[in-house]
C-alpha cells in the first residue's frame, strides 16, 4: 500500500509539476528571509564579550555546518527509500542533494577557517570536528564522481545509494566529535536537552538564520532536482509536454 | 544617522574584515549556484523543445 502511494504521488512527473511551479518562489522567499536574519544578526546584536565582532560569523557558519550534516541525512533517507521501494524520484533527489551538500560543506569549512584566524590564531587544526567535516566534504565529492563515472545511470543510482548509507555513519561522529575527543572546536551551544549557552539577544537571530538557511538550501535542492529530472527523463513522453 | 556612525556599523569592529570576507564568499557561492542551476534548467528545457 505504501509502495502504491509512493508510485502514484511521488512520480517524477507529479513532483516536477509542483516543484517547477513553487521552487523558485520558495527559494526567493527564504533567500530574502535569510538576508533579513543576517542583517538582524550582523547589525542589531551586541558584540560578544570575549570574541568581539568576529563572533558574527556564527550567523553563517552554524547554519551551513548544520545543513551540511542534515543534507547527508536526507540523502540517506531518500537513498533508503530508493533501495527499498525502487522509487526513481528518491534516487534523483539523492543525486541532486550531493552537489548542494558539497557546496554547503565547503562553505562551512571555509567560514570556520576564517573564524579560526582571530579566535584560535590559526585557520586550520587537525582536530576531530574539523577533520570529520573535511571527510564529509570528500564523501560528497566522491559520491558525485562515482555517479558521473557510470554510463548506466540505474547502476550508478544503486551504488550511490549504498555508499550514502555506509557514509551516513560519519554524521553521528561529526556530531559527537566535540564530546568524544578533546578538540579545539567548542562543544554545542544549543542542545535539545539543556539551556542554550548563548544569550537570547544572539540566540534568536541565530535560530532565525538557521531556519531560513534550511529553507534557502532546500530551495536550491529543488532547483537541482528539477535539473536532474529533466536530464534523466528527457526521452519520456511527459517531458515533451512541459 | 551621520556618515561616520554608518561606517562604524558597517565596519563591524576590529575583526569586521573576517566577517565581510565570509559574507562576500557566501553570496558569491549562492549567486553562482542559483545562476548555474537556472541556466542548466533553461538549457535542458530548450534541448527538449528542440528535439520535440
Amino acid at each position: 500500500m505504501i509502495k502504491k502511494f509512493f508510485h502514484q504521488f511521488a512520480s517524477p512527473k507529479s513532483y516536477f509539476a509542483i516543484a517547477n511551479k513553487f521552487g523558485k518562489p520558495f527559494l526567493t522567499f527564504f533567500f530574502l528571509l535569510y538576508v533579513g536574519a543576517l542583517v538582524w544578526g550582523l547589525f542589531f546584536t551586541p558584540p560578544d564579550a570575549v570574541q568581539g565582532d568576529s563572533y558574527r560569523i556564527i550567523y553563517m557558519h552554524v547554519p551551513a555546518s548544520f545543513m551540511a550534516q542534515i543534507l547527508f541525512v536526507v540523502m540517506a533517507i531518500t537513498s533508503a527509500v530508493f533501495l527499498i521501494w525502487k522509487l526513481k524520484l528518491a534516487a534523483y533527489i539523492s543525486k541532486s542533494i550531493a552537489p548542494i551538500g558539497a557546496i554547503v560543506t565547503f562553505f562551512a569549512l571555509f567560514s570556520g577557517s576564517i573564524w579560526g584566524i582571530p579566535t584560535w590564531g590559526t585557520w586550520w587544526q587537525w582536530d576531530a570536528r574539523i577533520t570529520s567535516t573535511l571527510i564529509l566534504f570528500i564523501m560528497y565529492l566522491g559520491l558525485i564522481s562515482l555517479h558521473a563515472s557510470f554510463e548506466n545511470k540505474d547502476k550508478a543510482d544503486k551504488f550511490f545509494s549504498v555508499l550514502v548509507l555506509i557514509g551516513v555513519v560519519n554524521i553521528p561522529i561529526i556530531k559527537k566529535s566535540v564530546d568524544w575527543w578533546s578538540t579545539l572546536h567548542q562543544s554545542a551551544s544549543i542542545t535539545l536537552t539543556s539551556k542554550p549557552a548563548i544569550d537570547p539577544v544572539m540566540l534568536y537571530p541565530l535560530m532565525f538564520s538557521i531556519v531560513t538557511f534550511i529553507g534557502l538550501i532546500f530551495g536550491l535542492v529543488i532547483l537541482s532536482s528539477l535539473n536532474e529530472i529533466l536530464k534523466r527523463e528527457k526521452y519520456k513522453s511527459w517531458v515533451k509536454n512541459i | 544617522m551621520n556618515q561616520d556612525s554608518l561606517i562604524n556599523i558597517l565596519s563591524l569592529g576590529d575583526h569586521g574584515v573576517y566577517v565581510w570576507i565570509v559574507i562576500v564568499i557566501l553570496f558569491v557561492i549562492l549567486g553562482f549556484t542559483i545562476i548555474f542551476l537556472n541556466r542548466k534548467i533553461r538549457q535542458a528545457k530548450r534541448e527538449i523543445n528542440e528535439e520535440a
